[in-house]
């Protein structure tokens, strides 16, 4: 079982369309003494593997490859390879070698519109001219969504677990602390054969969200009961008419120490995600 | 010489007013203090009797009145018309139970009954004194007449006498006739009251001639006395006749008796007022008069005819003793007839005292004697019963006297020599006329005989004097015991229908009693389970306020157990709370509490309407 020869023929496919990358097709007989010869060795015969630059465009790689019997000889057969651009810069045949994936996409969330920009971008309070506030008008602000593709040769869920829901514990991708979240965190098992070599591994796909207010909450300090001393008591409001404390039927604001308080309540903010070290786990962007 | 017989005779009724209405003072002072005593009783029934009366009797005394003022003028005719319109018509709302007027009738007619009786009897009574007065009269006449005769006698005798008596006699005769035709000049008449101004006339006069004062004084008496004789005999008679109606007794003695006993109680406890009392009570006090005189006058019939029995004694024993002594002390004559003129005049000072008793008891009788009309007629009846027993005993002993005397005669004219002078017996004035006329007779050769047979019909016709009196008395008596025993039974029947009209309206106040209390009771019942009911309300509506209350205290005093529910700022909710607290808008619950709080007034307003209604319940009439 020995290549006698092979031939590339003279039909030449290529396709090219512009603002997309073109494609190439070469064609090669392959004359073989046994017909029983490996398919692999058949493919490989003419010189051709994997990523190998196609001789007019080297940008081009030879990507796909197929063999099939020659007008029904059964010495005789056409291997066929399809050379394309590939997406990734320095592809490795390796998977397991191969960069991340980044992939970026923009979105919005819909929040009280309190604020407006007046003339010379100044920003002023959203009221009437009563300095009412409009109540129920929102505004969109800008998240930004990082998903990374990677492969891995394990998938520890554990570990995905405890970073799902987490947000950056320190400065992450030009946003400070909290300002991301690691939304999801996604694993499919895959396989390649490398030099005839069978690599599996998994696919990963994370899901990063990064919202410039941070993501830690911002709650009014409220509540139905105040402290009294030591005592908690229910939450009243004055009868104006009366003066007489009435049990209110809302939430009422309170102090840093608990008392009960009018006018506005105090906004505190409370972080309910735990923070990991988000460069630690996903890196950087790489440049494709 | 009829004006002089009249004179005598009442002069000699004066005389027997005086004795009668002094014994009457005395009697009278010690049944006033039993009367006073008893006035507010007698007041008391005076208003039992006239709250029984029935609505029938009431129109009937109005009426009888409005016809009494009519009739003097005192009301108009249109008036009049109008008074028995308003008359009519209380009568139809009275008189809406016939058997209340019928009952009511019976009352009356059992009252009317007893005093018809009573009335009757002193008619009767008067009648028979007025019948005495008849012999009494002739025989002041006789003693006026041979007073004139001794008088012209003894101006015969003293030619200086007979000018002062026809002088006298002249001046009592122009003053009486003057006085006569003043009196009938200005209208007083046969009046009491007309009685009364002459009596005055009569006192002034009397002070320059006490003869002709009491002479008028006389005169004027006895025409009242007279005319309420009259008065009380034709009502009497009538009475008795049955031809006096219901309405016209009530006018003339049925005031007296019920109405009149009334009035004077109240003027008793009233003095003051007394002499306010309408003109119409005046005019029905005024015929009260009528019956109290006519008792008087019978009493001072009566005890003329005693008077007159004794002053016929008198003179029988001064003509016995002038007689003899006629002829041998002529100055002894003169010395009688001073003193018969001595007691003509004191018989008239009596009489000007008796006026001025009369206005004396005229004014106590206008306030008090009117009241004690019953109690004042059985006092007098006992007087006059007294008196009549005591006369009699009287009379017995100077029967008993005489008899003596006559012994006494008897019996000196068996003594020798003087046995002679007492041989005409007790009979002296006749002995001595009889001598005086046996003189004549022997001078003209009469026989003795004669003066015998004289004397023995004068014997004759005293028996039979003595015997008409004691007939009389005797009737006197029985009539006085019969009228005691109808005013005995109808004071009976009158306190019986006292007793039973008292008892009824104990036993109706007893049930009306009775049935207030049960009404009360059950009106009591009625208000508790009211307010029972209120206490429940009020239960109900304090328990809600209470409970508001305690609702309101535990929700503030206590913690709240209600979910907090707060949004991130940034969401649309909890920028919406956000901005409801830092705008101070109000909180619901403040309105809620408004409303809350206008409804639990509202309830307190319904719980103090109900403590209000239930006080009012349980503080009501009858609670």
């Amino acid at each position: 079982m020995v290549i006698i020869d092979y031939t590339e023929l003279a039909t030449v496919a290529a396709s090219r369309k512009f603002g997309e990358a073109p494609t190439y097709q070469r064609k090669f007989v392959v004359e073989v003494d046994d017909p029983a010869t490996k398919q692999n060795e058949i493919a490989n015969a003419t010189g051709v593997e994997f990523l190998s630059p196609h001789p007019e465009a080297s940008y081009c790689k030879a990507m796909n490859v197929s063999v099939s019997n020659y007008n029904g000889s059964r010495w005789h057969y056409e291997v066929t390879w399809d050379y394309e651009l590939p997406k990734q810069q320095n592809v490795d045949p390796n998977p397991l070698a191969r960069a991340d994936i980044w992939k970026w996409s923009t979105g919005g969330l819909q929040v009280p519109a309190l604020y407006y920009y007046d003339t010379g971008d100044t920003l002023k309070v959203l009221q009437n001219s009563a300095n009412d506030f409009f109540e129920g008008v929102t505004t969109d602000i800008s998240t930004l969504q990082a998903s990374i593709s990677g492969n891995r040769p394990t998938f520890d869920y554990g570990l995905a677990t405890t970073v799902t829901n987490s947000v950056n514990s320190s400065a992450y991708l030009g946003g400070a602390a909290y300002t991301w979240k690691c939304s999801g965190i996604a694993a499919n098992p895959a396989v390649e054969v490398v030099n005839e070599s069978e690599i599996r591994y998994w696919q990963v796909e994370v899901t990063l969200e990064y919202r410039p207010d941070g993501w830690p909450l911002q709650l009014p300090n409220v509540g139905w009961n105040y402290l009294d001393g030591s005592t908690k008591k229910r939450c009243y409001v004055i009868d104006t008419d009366s003066g007489d404390k009435v049990p209110s039927s809302n939430p009422q604001p309170l102090t840093t120490g608990g008392a009960i308080s009018t006018g506005a309540p105090t906004v505190l903010v409370r972080r309910v995600h735990k923070a990991v070290n988000f460069q630690q786990y996903f890196g950087t962007p790489t440049q494709q | 010489m009829a004006k002089l017989d009249l004179a005598f005779q009442l002069s000699a009724n004066a005389d027997g007013v005086a004795a009668g209405v002094a014994q009457a003072d005395r009697e009278l002072s010690k049944v006033g203090a039993s009367a006073k005593a008893t006035a507010a009783e007698f007041r008391q029934a005076a208003k039992i009797t006239a709250e029984l009366r029935t609505p029938t009797e009431k129109y009937a005394d109005t009426i009888g009145k409005l016809d009494a003022m009519m009739q003097k003028g005192i009301l108009s005719q249109e008036v009049y018309g109008r008074a028995v319109a308003k008359a009519d018509a209380e009568l139809k709302a009275a008189t809406s139970s016939v058997d209340d007027m019928a009952r009511a009738a019976s009352v009356t007619e059992r009252i009317v009954n007893g005093l018809s009786g009573a009335i009757g009897g002193i008619g009767d009574a008067t009648k028979s004194v007025a019948d005495a007065g008849v012999s009494v009269i002739a025989f002041g006449k006789d003693i006026a007449y041979t007073y004139f005769q001794w008088k012209l006698f003894n101006s015969i005798r003293n030619p200086a006498g007979l000018k002062d008596f026809a002088l006298g006699a002249l001046k009592g005769a122009m003053a009486a006739r003057t006085m006569i035709l003043a009196a009938k000049a200005l209208g007083i008449g046969l009046a009491l009251g007309g009685g009364a101004a002459g009596t005055a006339a009569a006192a002034v006069l009397g002070l320059s001639n006490p003869l002709i004062g009491g002479a008028l004084l006389a005169m004027n008496l006895g025409k009242a006395f007279l005319n309420a004789k009259d008065r009380a005999f034709e009502m009497a008679a009538a009475i008795t006749a049955g031809t006096v109606s219901l309405e016209s007794l009530n006018a003339e003695l049925g005031q007296v008796q019920a109405q009149q006993v009334d009035n004077l109680a109240f003027a008793m406890e009233e003095a003051t007022a007394a002499g306010e009392r309408s003109e119409s009570a005046f005019a029905g006090l005024a015929d009260v008069f009528v019956t109290p005189f006519v008792g008087a006058f019978a009493a001072i019939q009566s005890g003329l005819a005693g008077f007159t029995d004794g002053i016929s004694g008198v003179v029988e024993g001064i003509t016995s003793i002038l007689s003899p002594i006629a002829q041998v002390i002529a100055p002894v004559f003169t010395l009688i007839g001073t003193l018969v003129e001595g007691v003509l005049k004191f018989v008239g000072v009596m009489a000007e005292a008796l006026g001025v008793v009369l206005k004396v008891a005229g004014a106590v009788v206008h306030t008090f004697l009117s009241p004690f009309i019953v109690g004042l007629t059985n006092v007098v009846e006992a007087i006059r019963s007294g008196m009549n027993a005591a006369f009699g005993y009287i009379g017995e002993q100077i029967d008993w006297a005489s008899q003596k005397i006559k012994d006494f005669y008897a019996f000196m004219s068996k003594v020798p020599i003087i046995g002679r002078a007492f041989a005409s017996g007790e009979k002296p004035a006749t002995q001595a006329a009889a001598g005086a006329e046996q003189a004549a007779a022997d001078a003209a050769g009469s026989p003795a005989k004669d003066n015998l047979d004289a004397e023995l019909e004068m014997y004759g016709t005293r028996r039979q004097n003595e015997e008409a009196i004691a007939d009389a008395r005797r009737k006197a008596d029985d009539d006085q015991a019969a009228r005691d025993l109808q005013m005995y039974e109808a004071r009976r029947a009158n306190e019986q229908a006292i007793a039973d009209a008292r008892r009824k309206e104990q036993e109706e106040a007893a049930k009306a009693a009775e049935k207030a209390a049960e009404e009360a009771a059950k009106e009591q019942q009625r208000r508790a389970k009211e307010a029972a009911a209120i206490d429940e309300k009020a239960a109900a509506k304090q328990e809600d306020i209470d409970k508001v209350v305690a609702e309101r205290a535990a929700a503030l005093g206590g913690k709240s157990n209600e979910a907090l529910k707060a949004n991130d700022v940034r969401s649309s909710e909890g920028m919406a709370q956000f901005l409801a607290l830092a705008t101070g808008r109000e909180d619901p619950a403040i309105a809620e509490y408004r409303k809350q709080t206008q409804k639990l007034d509202e309830i307190r307003g319904e719980l103090r309407a109900l403590q209000t209604e239930k006080v009012t319940i349980l503080n009501g009439a009858g609670a």
